[in-house]
């Protein structure tokens, strides 16, 4: 595991909490997204893209969050992730069409090393460029079709190191064909690809005759899955340490 | 011209075996000839055979490592040595080892020299003289004359010549189409990676378009104050769109927004426009783009320079045929000459942006005399202005077929029933030609005499039936050439039995050279061990009876191995060569079919490619007028009906980013087919693919696509379709919100297809599920 840049430190739960620009992270024994309790801290969020309308979109969103979410800074590259203020943001969200030249995952890479959690937030919807950005390491990859729905949950879940699985990345996992793709139980793939079909947690529940939070477990575990089969980054043990502190995978699982 | 590999395959392959054959030849000859002569002479014999096969087998060891001057010298002494020794081994009428030597060095140096001829033909010449030397020195005994054997092995060395040659062609031509192929190939992944390039560039030039109309069909934005220089912004990036001759659009209806924007309360520009539109004007979007671009900044020049605030627009087509569009204005005017540099932005928004795309502009105007800038775009007065029909949709073309490779099987299998019908042929000729004679005046020397009849018949009705199955068109393999290979080995050994002990492997024994080359037409296209296991077997077989029966002397076995190995030989040899044709004529024949499907593949992607680019073009027609109004403010975003047109675009313009395929996928093929008629009847359907393209067949394609058009069809605001092939299942879904209840129409079993409805009180989902059996997978 390499020590990038990034001065946000990011390890095994049980840390003592590190801040960083406005937010504060989550301390020791803090309660799980399936849990009761919500923290009310702010999350702050550098966002990345060149269109005015994705900022004025997920301004109004962040705005109907429960938990307060601010956009710290915004900028068309990812310059703006990496000086003040934008470089305090616990949460990038990362458009990956910057310019012609193709997806940026060089900076996506860059800004994974450096410990940021990133959301990629893109146009296209591609599984394969979603399955690589899932293995540079991003906390989740999100198509702009779906960010009136996610993009809220998707933010809190990356600043607090939860799983998040939107739609379009589950039907990639689930008809992922790579060979180094982890094993996924029937189920699972089930889960995965009805939940791309639907986009619906309750009409996957109705179909499957289970209850919607058995769906988010069996999402959460082939996120953990990747993670753990995925490239090292300090972003992904944290994910893995983090299920397993909230006893959604045991050790011996992965 | 480089020689190909093929080709340089085939030589080094004549080479080592033309010396393989020769030194194995030449080396046990050589020992059974030290038997067949005098025991007075034995010493120098042994002496003359050692420095032969030393010879030899110098030369077999230094077939890649000795210079070509030394490789001459010594096949020059293999044969020189026996050719001009034969008076030091004693009388012995024409010398039958040193004949067998000569024999086959003549055809030998043909391959071993192929690709030095001048050297082959005067090692033959070589051979044939210092056997003519030896033998005019020996005194002859009587025999056959040797004028005979010469001319026989001039005719030999001259078809072996041919038969190279002939090999070499077919190699040649393999060469060329593997060539061919692989230039066809680079071609292909350079193509393939102009449309790859093509469609990331299409997708580029709408991704900012894509983002403002998803973003404007949300509605969750509060302040849209970004929103025109946005879309003014997306329109600029549209009119790069390639393919502008296929996407036309109506100025007229974009002008028309101008003006409805200017006539809004809360519009930017504080103008009013009163226009004259004579409609509908179809033009090529890059045109028309250009000419709404120059009145928008014309109209921001009347608001900032011209002090009044109205303006007159007209725009029509003139008799012949060119679009005009007028924007004047009674205000300060000025004079164009000399313009301060702020204004020069106008000039050159009209002038130079319509003469850069082959239209024409002008500005006039004078000092207090107001403002007149005119816009013409010449075009043919065609049947351009009928609406078009919906987006093109060509047929998906036809994956390719095994037509190509069938016709190449064609040419490949005609190509090898011919050489086996020579070989068959040969051995006809050899049956009824040489052998014929032999057969019935030796009658008598076999007990019983029926025996050589029925081997005789056999052989002979062997040729005829496998030359029924090449006439009839088919291939001799399988049972049929075993049956063939059994009957002919029974022949060779019913003779061999039956044949009296003075006649074996003599003239009398004709069975013996004959079924080598029955064998050679039946074995042809097995592998060179093959042709060898054969023609030993046959060695074998008439070796047992030999040794059953009483060996005869030393000289007689000798003689007798010379004789084997003379014929096999030479067989052996002709076998080989038949292998190298097929072999490059199958490399040929399926360098060529590869070509082909090549070809056809290309072909069937480029027709992808243009109807992808046609589509992209035809997208214009409803987002250009769409952004128009946005950017001109005559269409409020937070007007639901405005926002339902930006879904519809954006999923529309989604779904063309999704299109990535080099291979037509019917069945997603045939659901973009149902979507765009759910669109039309104002259906926003998005559509998501996942997982690598598989065949479905056409009923099963029916049946997974059944259940997405009931649901659209019912009228859902929206809806998703997916499509999800892993590698056990392909599932077909769609969710459409809960008026499309498709009140079981979807839920019809329709197996080997199984559909499952599931629905809450919001939503409907409907799928469809095809699980193949493992063999089709």
């Amino acid at each position: 595991m390499g020590t990038g840049p990034g001065r946000r430190v990011v390890q095994s739960p049980g840390d003592s909490a590190v801040s960083w620009g406005r937010s504060v992270s989550w301390g020791q024994g803090e309660p799980s997204e399936h849990g009761v309790t919500m923290p009310t801290e702010t999350v702050s969020v550098a966002l990345i893209d060149d269109h005015p309308a994705i900022l004025a979109g997920v301004e109004a969103w962040y705005a109907s969050s429960d938990q307060p979410i601010e956009v710290i800074a915004a900028g068309e590259t990812a310059a703006a992730a990496w000086t003040p203020p934008g470089d305090g943001a616990d949460v990038v969200v990362f458009d990956l069409q910057l310019s012609d030249a193709g997806p940026a995952f060089g900076e996506l890479r860059q800004l994974v090393d450096a410990g940021r959690q990133v959301v990629v937030y893109t146009m296209r919807d591609e599984e394969q460029t979603a399955l690589t950005c899932l293995d540079l390491g991003a906390a989740t990859y999100l198509t702009k079709t779906e960010g009136s729905r996610h993009l809220v949950a998707a933010t809190l879940a990356a600043a607090r190191q939860h799983p998040y699985t939107p739609p379009a990345l589950a039907g990639a996992l689930g008809t992922n064909a790579r060979s180094d793709r982890p094993r996924l139980s029937l189920r699972e793939e089930d889960v995965l690809i009805e939940w791309f079909q639907s986009e619906s947690k309750e009409l996957v529940a109705q179909r499957l005759n289970i209850k919607v939070r058995t769906v988010n477990t069996y999402l959460d575990r082939v996120r953990i899955k990747y993670a753990n089969a995925g490239r090292p980054a300090r972003t992904k043990a944290g994910l893995v340490a983090r299920a397993i502190q909230d006893g959604l995978v045991a050790v011996e699982d992965l | 011209m480089g020689t190909g590999a093929g080709e340089r395959e085939v030589d080094l392959a004549a080479e080592r075996y033309g010396v393989g054959v020769r030194a194995t030849v030449i080396s046990l000859c050589g020992v059974f000839g030290i038997f067949t002569v005098p025991p007075g002479r034995v010493p120098v014999t042994v002496l003359l055979v050692v420095v032969t096969v030393a010879a030899c087998a110098v030369r077999w060891w230094g077939l890649r490592r000795l210079p070509a001057g030394v490789r001459m010298g010594l096949d020059a002494t293999a044969v020189a040595v026996p050719g001009l020794g034969q008076p030091l081994m004693g009388p012995q009428g024409v010398n039958i080892w040193v004949m067998v030597i000569l024999g086959i060095a003549v055809i030998t140096f043909q391959y071993e020299w192929a690709t030095r001829p001048a050297i082959g033909l005067g090692l033959a010449v070589l051979t044939l003289a210092t056997y003519g030397v030896g033998y005019g020195l020996a005194a002859p005994a009587p025999g056959p004359s040797p004028f005979w054997v010469a001319a026989r092995q001039t005719a030999e060395c001259a078809l072996a010549r041919v038969s190279y040659l002939i090999v070499r062609a077919k190699a040649r031509e393999a060469d060329r189409a593997t060539e061919r192929e692989a230039a066809g190939r680079r071609e292909a992944s350079v193509a393939a990676a102009r449309r790859a390039a093509g469609r990331a560039y299409l997708a580029t030039l709408h991704d900012t378009a894509s983002a403002t109309l998803l973003m404007v069909s949300l509605g969750d934005t509060r302040d849209w104050s970004w929103l025109p220089r946005r879309a003014h912004g997306d329109l600029e990036a549209l009119s790069a769109v390639p393919g502008h001759e296929a996407g036309r659009v109506d100025l007229a209806e974009l002008l028309g927004e101008v003006a409805r924007g200017a006539a809004e309360p809360d519009a930017a520009r504080a103008v009013r426009v009163s226009a004259r539109i004579d409609g509908p004007l179809m033009m090529p979007a890059g045109a028309a783009l250009a000419i709404l671009h120059g009145v928008g900044a014309a109209l921001d020049n009347v608001a900032r320079h011209a002090e009044v605030d109205e303006a007159e627009l007209r725009a029509g087509r003139d008799a012949s045929g060119t679009v005009t569009v007028e924007l004047t204005d009674h205000g300060r005017g000025f004079i164009p000459a000399v313009v301060s540099v702020q204004r020069r932005g106008i000039s050159g928004s009209v002038v130079g942006r319509m003469e850069a795309i082959g239209g024409h502009g002008t500005v006039d105007s004078r000092p207090g005399e107001g403002t007149r800038v005119r816009w013409e775009w010449p075009t043919t007065p065609t049947a351009t202005d009928a609406p078009e029909p919906g987006p093109p949709r060509a047929e998906v073309p036809a994956e390719p077929g095994p037509e190509g490779r069938i016709a190449f099987r064609e040419i490949h299998g005609r190509l090898v029933r011919g050489v086996r019908w020579a070989l068959l042929i040969v051995a006809l000729t050899v049956q009824l030609g040489l052998c014929l004679p032999q057969f019935l005046a030796h009658l008598g020397s076999y007990h019983p005499p029926s025996a050589p009849v029925v081997a005789y018949g056999v052989l002979v009705a062997v040729a005829v039936c496998t030359a029924g199955l090449l006439a009839s068109g088919r291939d001799v393999s399988g049972w049929p050439r075993w049956c063939g290979v059994g009957l002919v080995l029974g022949a060779s050994a019913l003779c061999a039995v039956t044949v009296g002990a003075d006649q074996r492997l003599r003239e009398g024994d004709w069975a013996f050279g004959l079924v080598g080359w029955h064998g050679l037409y039946l074995l042809f296209g097995l592998s060179v061990t093959a042709i060898g296991v054969f023609l030993g077997a046959q060695v074998v077989l008439t070796a047992i009876p030999v040794a059953l029966t009483g060996m005869p002397d030393v000289a007689r076995l000798a003689t007798m191995g010379m004789f084997a190995l003379s014929v096999c030989g030479f067989q052996f040899t002709v076998g080989v060569l038949a292998r190298l044709l097929r072999r490059s004529a199958e490399t040929a024949g399926s360098a060529a079919a590869r070509e082909e499907e090549l070809r056809t593949r290309e072909a069937i992607a480029e027709q992808m490619h243009l109807d992808h680019e046609k589509r992209y073009a035809a997208l214009l027609r409803t987002t250009v007028p769409l952004l128009a109004g946005l950017a001109h403010g005559s269409l409020d975003p937070r007007d639901g009906q405005v926002r339902h047109r930006c879904a519809l675009e954006a999923a529309r313009m989604r779904r063309l980013f999704a299109e990535a395929d080099e291979v037509p996928d019917r069945l997603v093929h045939e659901l973009r087919a149902c979507i765009d008629v759910a669109e039309r009847a104002g259906v926003t359907v998005g559509l998501a693919v996942r997982g690598a393209r598989r065949d479905v067949p056409r009923d099963i394609r029916r049946k997974l696509a059944d259940p997405v058009a009931a649901v659209l069809a019912a009228g859902p605001a929206e809806a998703r379709v997916t499509v999800v092939r892993t590698g056990s299942r392909v599932r077909v879904s769609v969710v459409g919100d809960a008026t499309a209840e498709p009140d079981g129409v979807a839920v019809k079993e329709t197996p080997p297809v199984a559909v499952s409805r599931t629905a809450d009180g919001e939503r409907v989902w409907v799928e469809a599920v095809w699980e193949p059996a493992p063999a089709a997978g």
